[in-house]
């Protein structure tokens, strides 16, 4: 069994990395391609060594570790990032088989591992010791738990259709039809909460604050800057896969016709995972920059109070189709 | 099986001793947050995932951020803490025998009846013959006894909690509302006026109206 | 129960290729320190001033919003998949539930407690 699992883990760990690394390259060449320029294609056929060599480049960085005695920490901050990010993976089915670990409480389980991305971020900020630094990302670790609760109450609209907390169950309840019909509103804030959730897209003002004065990822040079790189990417992948799953049908084919159920349930959940990411770099080559209280008052003000009145109105027409 | 209790147990009193430790209250709080994951492997081995989950949701999740905040934005000199725990020190060792003591008799002590027991919830996935006299037999319990089809934990949770005790539940709600006000009247400022513009008025200013021409006398 | 044992496993591989792929670097390049590389950067001057700006009090109040609000979800965790079968009671019961929560929401809202958070 050991072995089983080491299968199923390194199965989603290894196409991961890789697909975090073609991700970097998809989203220099889309966002070029979006503002009318190209983007990297100088290495290798349409630019697909180029990930390989940002990687090399990184490596061959030499790493900054600073004068101060909390060593220990700041090593673990990228490790915390990334560790969260991938664990996150156990308990969503990236193909017809499951996940590498079908927990029954899977969605909860994602929601608090979520919860946990936060840490990294709280300790990259507080390593650099520059008081802007540690404010921005106070900023940026506040922005992502204001929109952790949309997100957690939409998963929940969601469990209750399906009447169950497990991600194999969601996909297999959606048979009939996606979730995307009852849902579309819910799934446009859901969008919206995952953009905000990443740092991300419109929503990314501590991440620009950290280009223009110190920024909270000024003292990790080479591997560790990576890392937290990966994560980022790594975490929009995950976002992406969550949103199939929840509101798109996952690893089933759109329509039942048995000649698409010929191609692999993992197929259809990367081709539609590939499309929400698309969505993402799309909003970010588009859309201006929220200011931070915008950012804030969108969360508190308007998202919640509507993700809430949704999570009611989804309570009252399931109580309702079930005590007929 | 309690090879693995062992070692979490171990490692939850090892990680309490390093909280009480180290000198750097961050330090501190991240040492909470690995007993509160040791915390949830224990609850893991009773078999109860629901609160695991919720463990980490609500208190690594949310309440250790709390502290996290706290401590990393108040910046506290270590001098300053060190001047404030000399002066505990007997206090904290008469609890530490307290606790070692009561951690003797636990081991040593036959099992008794608890006069508290309540009914409890069924930490296995079905229902076992005995729970189902226990519930059945109690008058309070026999009108909930139609919505016994649920057979997971959690399911089981929501039954109880939203039918059976659903007085518990508003007294809970009733509990978070005073947090928030609390939380509201402690740390309430008052809002500054600051100028900052309404983009949807914004976007409805006619510009073709704003500018208005004044008729100047030519000299 | 023994479903979490894979999940273990998965944290210790992470965390492996983590610390792999983190010391990779040391290896390949090794540190040779400089003073000016040592200290902390702050726009090219000489760090001045303690390292921490005095306490804004909005973060807190963030923080104790989101745990309420967590502690809330929590509780509708169980009405997603046991309480439907609760009938009227058990929903009126949630419903009383959110009203209570909804009443503070908008006592904050009105307090300007959500206002540049």
């Amino acid at each position: 069994m050991i072995l089983y699992l080491l299968i199923m883990i390194l199965a989603t760990v290894v196409p991961l990395l890789l697909a975090v690394a073609f991700l970097t390259l998809v989203e220099r060449r889309v966002m070029g391609a979006m503002q009318r320029r190209q983007g990297p294609n100088a290495w290798g056929l349409f630019g697909v060594l180029q990930p390989f060599l940002d990687g090399l480049k990184l490596l061959l960085k030499e790493p900054i570790l600073p004068s101060s005695a909390d060593q220990p920490l700041f090593l673990w901050a990228p490790i915390l990032t990334f560790l969260t990010s991938q664990i996150a993976w156990a308990a969503l089915p990236t193909s017809t088989a499951g996940a590498v670990r079908d927990l029954n409480l899977g969605t909860m389980y994602v929601l608090a591992v979520g919860s946990l991305g936060v840490y990294g971020i709280l300790l990259r900020g507080w390593r650099s010791n520059s008081k802007y630094a540690f404010l921005g990302c106070c900023r940026s670790v506040a922005q992502m738990i204001s929109y952790e609760l949309p997100m957690g109450l939409i998963v929940l609209c969601a469990c209750m259709i399906a009447n169950s907390l497990n991600w194999s169950a969601l996909v297999e309840s959606q048979q009939n039809g996606i979730f995307l019909l009852p849902l579309w509103p819910l799934a446009l804030i859901w969008i919206i909460c995952c953009l905000a959730e990443l740092n991300r897209a419109p929503f990314d003002l501590p991440e620009a604050e950290a280009e223009l004065v110190a920024g909270y990822n000024v003292e990790y040079a080479s591997m560790g800057f990576a890392l937290f790189f990966i994560r980022e990417y790594r975490s929009m992948i995950m976002m992406a896969t969550v949103t199939r799953l929840l509101f798109l049908g996952g690893t089933a084919a759109p329509m039942n016709l048995f000649f698409l159920n010929w191609l692999p349930g993992s197929f259809w959940l990367r081709l539609k995972a590939t499309s929400v990411v698309f969505i993402y770099i799309w909003v970010r080559a588009t859309l201006p920059r929220y200011k931070y209280s915008d950012l804030m008052d969108l969360g508190w003000k308007r998202l919640l109070p509507l993700t809430l009145a949704g999570f009611v109105a989804n309570a009252v027409v399931v109580f309702n189709i079930q005590m007929l | 099986m309690s090879s693995s209790f062992a070692l979490i147990a171990t490692g939850a009193l090892m990680s309490v001793f390093l909280m009480m430790r180290s000198k750097n209250p961050v330090h501190s709080v991240f040492y909470l947050v690995l007993l509160f994951l040791h915390c949830s492997g224990l609850l893991v081995l009773l078999g109860l995932e629901y609160f695991v989950l919720l463990q980490l949701l609500v208190y690594v999740g949310a309440l250790a951020i709390l502290f996290l905040f706290v401590v990393m934005l108040l910046d506290i000199p270590s001098t300053e803490i060190l001047r404030h725990q000399r002066g505990t020190y007997p206090v904290a060792g008469v609890l530490g025998l307290c606790l070692i003591l009561s951690a003797l008799l636990a081991f040593t002590q036959p099992l008794v009846e608890s006069p508290f027991q309540t009914s409890p919830i069924p930490t296995t996935s079905t229902f076992t013959g005995q729970n189902s006299d226990f519930v059945s037999s109690s008058r309070h319990y026999s009108f909930w006894n139609n919505y016994r089809t649920a057979t997971s934990t959690v399911a089981n949770l929501g039954i109880r909690l939203y039918g059976v005790h659903a007085d518990l539940l508003i007294i809970r709600s009733l509990l978070l509302l005073v947090a928030m006000v609390g939380a509201v009247g402690l740390t309430l400022k008052r809002p500054v006026s600051v100028p900052n513009q309404d983009v949807f008025r914004q976007h409805y200013v006619d510009f073709q109206k704003s500018l208005v021409q004044i008729p100047q006398n030519k000299i | 129960m023994t479903e979490y044992v894979g999940v273990l496993l998965y944290i210790a591989i992470a965390v492996g290729l983590g610390i792999v792929i983190l010391f990779r670097s040391y290896k390949v390049r090794p540190r040779r320190l400089d003073l000016e590389k040592a200290t902390a950067y702050e726009c090219g001057f000489e760090p001045f001033g303690e390292a921490r700006s005095p306490f804004d009090i909005g973060f807190y109040l963030v923080a104790i919003l989101f745990l309420i609000f967590d502690i809330e979800v929590a509780f509708l965790l169980p009405w997603v998949l046991g309480g439907i079968s609760t009938g009227s009671s058990g929903f009126f019961a949630f419903l009383l539930f959110l009203v209570v929560l909804t009443i503070g929401f908008v006592f904050e809202w009105q307090k300007g407690a959500l206002e540049w958070s």
